[in-house]
């Protein structure tokens, strides 16, 4: 049960999400609800609070909502980040690790606004020209998945735009490619294939091997993510592109990449599709809804980089509201046309050395 | 490689240890060809901070130098000379003489790039031929430290040897030759990498292993919060990198109220940020019922605690893993927490600031450096 506090405030970032669905937000506007957030984080989040007195910053003594301290994604690893009693958690999403002890875990008291957060870009960026699609999933199904939020978003969107006909062709960490490929030939209707960059190379390379060329019927698009990190060496996005033409038919301008974080409620989209659905050319970018921004900073000083230079990504994410609305990454981007680019993804950096690790010492005791 | 590499049996002890602590001496000059490329290569390679791999290079070499050297034979020893010949022992009155393995292999491991050099230098002291395979991982530095000891003294060098690295995951049966022709073992690792290199040393060789160890600081009474401890604890914390056995991986402070560990824990968090370039994540809180590791890179939790007892409670589950503590306290407790953690198993207790330029003198792991390297033979005239 929600105090009246967070319930008026959760209040105020739907009104502003449904707001802002399909128009962008002024600074004013932003800034407002950013403050509101972090004044309710640094009160409730025991965690949060700390690490800004520890970075000298409070409510009340910020010049901007740039300088709302950003917690580094480890922190998801290290630190319980909540608003509220563990008690009253109905969700923890994990970040994948290597193994189940370096796991962060991500808690919500309610998903209403995760999932209201979903929504509006996902139609924008994918489906900006409100195509009729058959969704292909080759994804793990939400139920399997409980504390996959990749999962779990999938059933949002499955449930939203595809009126829950959606299918999924993953189970178990194996992906269903005979069933994939059948089911695909005798598809009539255009295709929305969505995909991890891992689990469409495993597809593409099955093609591959039987030597089968598809040609998916014309306005079939792709949504590839890049696994909500770690799974797999950084595929390079150019070649999975362009095995996606020569083996599905898919144009790269159907192609979209989307960017997301276990850590985060909102995600980020390549601009091509909605572009090219607004008959707007220009070299696509990365950005988010308007509830959320994204900074590129040097990695040694915290500080915005200049002139486009690359950094490291940080984002303000309103809908984080349970936990902590900046959020510092080891992702390296840099500042493209109104978005940005994003340039690889660090590793999480994991202590090594003689010195015993957690989960070493964990499997020692257990 | 050549399979018989002449010892240095002959030449006395002082003679090396001169010669060795020359070298070293050479090596804290900050103008030394060897050591810049010793710095660009930790810099370039193995991602230390150049201040980190400078402040690292002074700690090792500042405790290999001749005098060191000669100290820390002498407290093993007693006498260095036994190296040389019989030596009457004062207090049994009985001639005795150490030698070395003639062979020994070192083993290394990708974390800290220093062991591998004072490694080979107590192997060198004992007169032994060197074999050394460093981490594929990460090479260290000992090459280039190999590489100044040919110019330095081509003799003494040419009783060491790097040994191939070998592929990834193909075990250790490749170091065969030299596992069998070594009368001593000295192996860097996790306990795993420990137990796999065992496996291809034949039943009888003398095994040393350095595997996993924790090391924390704990800070007692008013004086452990102030700035100066605090920037004294940073540097604990960001000389090796957080990689070393002496790293400390979380802070114990003794505070009642916030507002007395808060101008510590910022302090702290501020000589990381300003000494180990970059951002740091910092906690603190309370709860000792509940200590673990960071699982990450520049994480620091600090723990607060009212009773000291709560630490010693909270160490319990490491202990068979620690190695070093950093212990701030007034005195007389000082002395009393230092009995306590080494009844605990701690084998290194120092003063905040000085965990990464451990003596040579230091019993590593709990163990005697090069005393147990040897093998010795008395003489009844």
């Amino acid at each position: 049960m929600q105090d009246s506090q967070t319930r008026l405030l959760d209040k105020k970032i739907l009104e502003f999400i449904h707001r802002h669905a399909d128009r962008p937000s002024t600074e004013v506007d932003f800034q407002a609800l950013a403050y509101a957030v972090f004044e309710y984080q640094f009160e409730r989040n025991s965690h949060y609070r700390k690490f800004c007195l520890l970075e000298g910053k409070s409510p009340g003594r910020l010049k901007s909502w740039k300088d709302i301290p950003a917690m580094p994604a480890a922190g998801f690893k290290e630190l319980v980040l909540a608003t509220f009693p563990l008690r009253n958690a109905v969700r923890t999403f994990r970040t994948s690790g290597t193994t189940g002890q370096n796991k962060g875990a991500h808690l919500f008291d309610t998903l209403k606004l995760y999932e209201a957060a979903i929504l509006p870009s996902f139609k924008k960026y994918l489906l900006p020209d409100g195509v009729n699609l058959s969704f292909y999933f080759l994804i793990s199904p939400p139920a399997e998945s409980r504390h996959s939020s990749l999962s779990h978003m999938m059933g949002v969107v499955s449930r939203h735009f595809a009126g829950g006909k959606g299918r999924y062709y993953a189970e178990k960490e194996k992906i269903l490619l005979g069933a994939l490929l059948r089911d695909l030939r005798r598809e009539r209707k255009k295709v929305f294939l969505l995909a991890t960059a891992f689990s469409l190379k495993a597809f593409l390379d099955f093609l591959k091997a039987k030597k089968i060329g598809l040609r998916l019927p014309g306005g079939s698009r792709l949504m590839e993510t890049g696994g909500f990190k770690g799974r797999m060496k950084e595929v390079s996005k150019t070649a999975l592109y362009a095995e996606c033409k020569e083996r599905l038919g898919l144009a790269p301008e159907c192609c979209v990449s989307e960017y997301g974080m276990t850590e985060l409620s909102s995600q980020f989209y390549d601009t091509t599709l909605a572009d090219a659905a607004a008959g707007i050319k220009r070299k696509p970018f990365k950005t988010g809804p308007a509830w959320t921004r994204t900074l590129v900073v040097d990695p040694v000083t915290g500080r915005e980089t200049k002139n486009g230079a690359r950094g490291v990504l940080r984002h303000f994410d309103l809908a984080n509201r349970g936990s902590v609305l900046a959020v510092q990454t080891e992702d390296f981007g840099r500042r493209s046309g109104e978005g940005f680019e994003l340039l690889g993804r660090a590793r999480g950096a994991e202590l090594r050395g003689c010195s015993l690790s957690y989960e070493e010492f964990l499997a020692k005791t257990g | 490689m050549k399979k018989n590499i002449k010892r240095t049996e002959s030449r006395p002890i002082a003679s090396i240890v001169t010669s060795l602590g020359a070298l070293s001496s050479r090596w804290l000059k900050k103008d030394c060809p060897f050591r810049k490329k010793a710095v660009r290569r930790l810099v370039d390679r193995s991602g230390y901070a150049g201040k980190m791999a400078s402040a690292m290079l002074d700690a090792l070499f500042g405790e290999l130098t001749a005098p060191k050297l000669w100290r820390l034979l002498r407290a093993e020893l007693g006498d260095p000379r036994v190296l040389d010949e019989f030596r009457r022992d004062r207090i049994t009155g009985k001639w005795r003489r150490a030698r070395g393995p003639a062979v020994i292999t070192h083993i290394f491991s990708s974390n800290v790039p220093s062991p591998a050099i004072t490694s080979f230098v107590l192997g060198m002291l004992v007169k032994s031929v060197n074999l050394g395979k460093v981490s594929r991982r990460d090479h260290g530095f000992l090459d280039i430290y190999l590489e100044s000891l040919s110019k330095h003294d081509p003799r003494l060098a040419a009783t060491s040897r790097l040994l191939p690295l070998g592929v990834k995951g193909g075990g250790y049966a490749f170091l065969r030759g030299p596992l069998h022709r070594s009368g001593l073992v000295v192996a860097y690792g996790s306990d795993e990498t420990l137990s796999e290199i065992k496996k291809n040393i034949p039943q009888g060789t003398a095994f040393e292993g350095y595997g996993h160890r924790v090391s924390v600081g704990v800070y007692v009474g008013p004086a452990a919060r102030t700035s100066a401890v605090a920037k004294k604890a940073a540097r604990d914390v960001w000389m090796s990198g957080q990689r070393g056995c002496l790293s400390p991986l979380v802070l114990f402070i003794e505070g009642r109220k916030e507002s007395e560990v808060l101008p510590f824990a910022r302090a702290f968090k501020r000589a990381l940020e300003r000494d180990a370039k970059g951002k740091w994540l910092v906690s603190y809180d309370d709860d000792l019922s509940h200590v673990s590791l960071p699982k990450s890179d520049r994480v620091v939790p600090i723990k607060v605690f009212r009773k000291i007892e709560d630490v010693f409670k909270a160490l319990r589950p490491f202990a068979r893993w620690l190695q070093g503590v950093s212990l701030e306290a007034p005195e007389p407790q000082r002395r009393r927490w230092a009995e306590r953690l080494s009844a605990m198993g701690v084998n290194r207790i120092c003063r905040a600031g000085r965990m990464q330029v451990p003596p040579i003198t230091w019993h590593h792991d709990g163990r005697p450096n090069l005393a147990h390297w040897l093998k010795w033979a008395d003489w009844e005239e």
